[in-house]
């Protein structure tokens, strides 16, 4: 297996229909012990850990804000204590809201600035220690999105913290290769994650076939399209990718027209 | 509102974009990520990365709070927002500055989309390194910005003229992020 003894980290992994746990799937599918953590859903992450579980990988769950820099370290330092030394770190947790632009909370900037740029940072500086520590090679994969490569009218916080995510990304990649750590990131098109629930384009049937209309692939990502990806990027194969975003969208930037 | 607004904008930069912002016909709102600290990424520490998150959501509530007032008065504007070389192209040490710039880039694009019915337009200008800041290796200019160069574009965007440019994001770099030439981490020196 592709995977095999490779010891891994997903976090927003909680939700049933979340790309996080396609991610934690395909890596325990593909050999890797995958730890599992979000800041909810406790009972969904700890059934997905059972699920992993029962692909005879080990697994686990741990609550943890990854905007709050102590949860993070202390989630590393657990995961690394139960499972063992980290080699693939996939920050994924991420939120949204739908605002107009001159009417967006600081609230809500707050929240999804936190969630989505500072936890990635957090989680991407403390794994990169992490692997620094123990001189092991490793492979960090962020979430972004395909907002880093179009812009959605009432999401601009959302969209500006994924162009973050980028541009992190890229220092960290070329920062760290020197090292033996690769970092890349993923931009999922739609996947009907409970994220999307709010989605004011995507509330009724209509919605969802007019946009499935701007996807050449003609249907919604599965969140297991996500975890594919992810896995490749965390494989030997992928040992010259760095700084790369692979967008697993069907086709929907380059567009239909 | 004031017709200029500028909020977290380099020192350097301040005097020029005032010069020649001084008469801009349309309320103008220019705002950049602050002057983000550098270092190598694994050692950034939590306040550098927190002065940093305030530069960048300073200037993006700036311009929500310009475009607010914009929209209410009806008489329309101009948003420009600033990135820099290294959202663009990574540079060993530039990672604060970069996640800045980027997630400015991105933001006034889609308040580009969102407010061009209001008549507002709003753009990036990619600030390239002015005396006092990064470096000179690699850029095929030969030598850093004159702060007035950066102006001069910014000046553009906020005139009649630019009224049909939106979302665009206009780099003033010397020609640095097409060819990074530079080696080495210069700004780690
Ligand atoms: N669904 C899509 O269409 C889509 C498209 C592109 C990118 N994404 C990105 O994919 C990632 C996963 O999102 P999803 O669509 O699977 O939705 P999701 O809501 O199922 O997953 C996100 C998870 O992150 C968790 N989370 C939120 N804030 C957190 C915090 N501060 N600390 C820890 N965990 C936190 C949530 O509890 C949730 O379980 C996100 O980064 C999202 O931006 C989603």
């Amino acid at each position: 297996m592709r995977l095999q003894g490779k010891i891994a980290l997903v976090t927003g992994a909680s939700h049933e229909r979340g790309i996080g746990r396609g991610i934690a799937l395909a890596l325990a599918q593909a050999g890797a012990d995958v730890a599992c953590s979000d800041i909810g859903f406790e009972d969904q992450g700890e059934q997905l850990a059972a699920l992993i579980r029962d692909l005879g990988q080990r697994s686990m769950f741990v609550r943890a804000d990854v905007s709050d820099r102590t949860d993070v370290d202390e989630l590393i330092e657990q995961v690394e204590t139960t499972l063992g030394p980290l080699d693939i770190a996939c920050s994924n947790a991420g939120t949204a809201d739908w605002e107009a632009f001159h009417e967006i909370s600081d609230a809500s900037l707050e929240k999804i600035v936190g969630a989505n740029l500072t936890g990635a940072f957090n989680v991407g500086q403390a794994a990169a220690r992490a692997m620094a520590r123990s001189e092991r090679d490793g492979r960090i994969v962020f979430t972004s999105s395909v907002h880093v490569q179009m812009g959605f009218p009432s999401m601009a916080v959302y969209g500006a913290t994924k162009q973050g995510v980028r541009a992190l990304a890229e220092h960290m990649a070329i920062e760290l290769a020197p090292i033996g750590i690769l970092v890349n990131h993923i931009g999922p098109g739609w996947v009907k994650s409970q994220l999307n629930d709010n989605s004011p384009g995507l509330q009724t049937e209509e919605d969802e076939a007019a946009t499935i209309e701007l996807i050449p692939i003609p249907r919604p990502s599965e969140a297991i399209d996500q975890g594919h990806a992810v896995v490749y990027l965390c494989s030997e194969e992928a040992g010259y990718v760095t700084g790369e975003f692979l967008r697993v969208d069907g086709g929907f930037v380059v567009g239909k027209y | 509102m004031a017709r200029l607004t500028l909020a977290n904008v380099p020192a350097a930069l301040e005097p020029a974009l005032r010069h020649v912002l001084e008469d801009a016909p349309l309320p103008t709102l220019v705002a950049g990520p602050g002057d983000a600290q550098v270092g190598p990424f694994i050692e950034l520490t939590q306040s550098q990365w927190n002065e940093a998150i305030d530069g960048m959501t300073g200037a993006f509530r700036a311009a929500r709070d310009a475009a607010a007032t914009m929209i209410e008065s009806g008489e329309g504007g101009r948003i420009v927002l600033l990135s820099n070389p290294p959202a663009v192209r990574a540079v060993h040490g530039a990672a604060l500055a970069a996640t800045g710039g980027g997630f400015l880039t991105t933001a006034a694009q889609v308040a580009a989309a969102e407010l061009a019915e209001h008549g507002i337009t709003s753009n990036v200008v990619g600030a390239g390194w002015t005396e006092g800041s990064g470096f000179v290796e690699g850029i095929p200019a030969g030598r850093l910005a004159r702060p007035e160069e950066i102006a001069a574009v910014v000046a553009f965007l906020a005139s009649e003229a630019a009224s049909y440019v939106n979302g665009a994001v206009i780099t003033v770099d010397g020609g640095f992020t097409i060819t990074k030439t530079a080696g080495g981490s210069p700004l780690l020196r």
